[in-house]
């Protein structure tokens, strides 16, 4: 492994993106939200509640603010993603960087791993002014560790977005990317849903259940791992999933889809340069 | 020893053949120029070399190592003609990143990047954005690079395009400086004025194919390179 070489286009893709417009766009944006979030609920609670809805609405809140950030940060990773690659592609870097001693893939694996780190910044950054606003407006604040437990796992579900945004920048312009990671993520997830949570399964198969299992079985699973990360910020529920499972099942999907991705690098660049 | 050497090159894109068993080889310590007309092959034969292209067949060693081997590329040094870096990058970090990339030891990079800057005179202009400074001081970015990491082997796609007179005088004295040390140097160019100033050898393409490979100095023995250049091409055309 060239670890110096990785290491420096690790950083160049987080040097990259920290000054990139739409990152502190969409961080404004989140800021915003957040307080209206706050502000919205917390009038709602002192003009029409009592103290033990209050107290429900405060687990409410917390779990909304999570969402809101959720939701932001996959748009965000999509939004790096689909620019990620691409980048280099269209402002005739590629070409340079590649002449230096890195393999091929090393060079894909500190793109997707830079971009993912700017976005896991960008979220540390999120929650931690989330969780501001909700301790300064909130006496009963308490940090819960399901939170950390939950980061954690979400945190799968951003790099397979950022993948599968590298993935179809190689081949599509920039917005039908973006607008194609929504798209399969919003497949993948729902398919995840029915089989997760279906009792029917297998039987009376017919064309769209067929497409659901593909995407189930041959995707990483970003439904599932969303269901597995919100378990942690809701205790009590039951989680269907079977842990070891899901992981084997990551960890072999993602090394396909980031294979794919390389494969289709190789042969872009070809047409590419002449 | 050969710095390379290149055997039956064959590369198409779709029906067209852009390189035709090529071959060309290049002993250590000599400057070489690939000259030819736009459009005749040379850049797609440094891509190939550099393996950022496959070729459809034919053998290339660097070192007498397989060009496929990323290693070779720790002794090669590649400066392309578009040297449009990260436009908010200084020439500091530019010099910097070239280094990293080239996988130089952080401790090397820092104790010789202070010297570097001051060879090539990037002092004054270490600090600004690399999109406002010029082309010659660009070049210069490129060759502190290339003092830094020391490569046996340097490359360089179209070196003296857009340079000032002056910048070119120092082009041309660094690449000499660089032969004189022992490395060896690789120009792809069509200034043919300025390559027959430094370069011990040339290979003349035309269509893919090569035309002529040999020492300078015994090839510009009649005429000089411009003349027989030309005369070259209109001999081979459609051959």
């Amino acid at each position: 492994m060239n670890w110096l070489q990785i290491k420096a286009l690790f950083f160049n893709s987080f040097a990259r993106e920290v000054r990139n417009k739409t990152l502190i766009f969409v961080f404004i944006l989140t800021i915003f939200i957040l307080l209206i979030v706050n502000f919205g609920m917390n009038y709602m609670a002192n003009t029409f509640l009592n103290d033990q809805m209050f107290t429900s609405l405060t687990q409410t809140k917390m779990y909304a603010f999570y969402v809101v950030i959720l939701f932001w940060n996959n748009i965000l990773a999509a939004l790096l993603g689909v620019s990620s690659v691409k980048a280099d592609i269209d402002n005739q870097i590629m070409f340079h960087l590649w002449s230096f001693p890195i393999k091929k893939i090393e060079y894909l694996i500190s793109r997707i791993f830079g971009t993912w780190a700017i976005v896991l910044f960008y979220y540390i950054v999120s929650l931690v002014f989330a969780y501001i606003i909700f301790a300064l407006t909130n006496k009963d604040f308490t940090l819960e560790t399901g939170v950390l437990k939950s980061f954690f796992v979400s945190t799968l579900s951003m790099l397979v977005v950022v993948t599968f945004a590298i993935f179809y920048s190689l081949f599509l312009p920039k917005i039908v990317a973006f607008v194609t990671v929504f798209f399969t993520s919003f497949l993948i997830s729902s398919a995840n849903q029915y089989f997760a949570f279906s009792d029917t399964g297998f039987k009376d198969m017919n064309v769209f259940k067929l497409i659901a299992t593909i995407f189930n079985f041959i995707f990483p699973r970003i439904g599932n791992l969303n269901t597995w990360a919100n378990s942690y910020l809701t205790p009590g529920t039951e989680l269907k999933l079977s842990i070891p499972f899901e992981i084997s099942h990551f960890l072999l999907t993602y090394t396909i889809l980031l294979f794919a991705t390389w494969f289709i690098l190789i042969n872009k660049n070809v047409q590419d340069r002449d | 020893m050969y710095a390379f050497k290149a055997s039956g090159i064959n590369k198409s894109y779709g029906s067209k053949k852009v390189l035709i068993d090529f071959s060309i080889s290049l002993e250590q310590g000599l400057i070489h120029a690939l000259i030819g007309p736009n459009g005749a092959g040379k850049t797609t034969f440094v891509k190939g070399l550099l393996n950022l292209i496959a070729i459809d067949s034919g053998e290339i060693t660097i070192f007498d190592q397989n060009w496929k081997n990323e290693k070779t590329h720790k002794q090669i040094a590649f400066i392309p003609e578009k040297f449009n870096f990260y436009s908010y990058y200084t020439p500091e970090t530019t010099v910097k990143f070239l280094c990293q990339m080239h996988g130089v030891k952080p401790e090397l990079i820092k104790s010789k990047l202070g010297e570097a800057l001051e060879k090539f005179d990037l002092n004054k202009i270490k600090n600004q954005k690399i999109s406002t400074i010029s082309k010659g001081q660009l070049q210069r970015i490129a060759l502190s690079y290339i003092y830094i990491c020391g490569p046996d082997f340097i490359i360089l796609d179209e070196p003296f395009s857009g340079l000032d007179p002056i910048g070119m005088k120092e082009l041309k004295d660094f690449l000499v400086d660089l032969r004189n040390s022992g490395k060896t140097v690789f120009i792809n160019s069509h200034m043919l004025s300025e390559v027959e100033k430094i370069s011990d050898e040339i290979t003349i393409i035309n269509e893919g194919k090569a035309v002529i490979s040999g020492k300078l100095s015994e090839i510009t023995k009649q005429k000089n390179l411009e003349e027989y250049f030309y005369q070259t091409i209109k001999d081979n055309k459609g051959k």
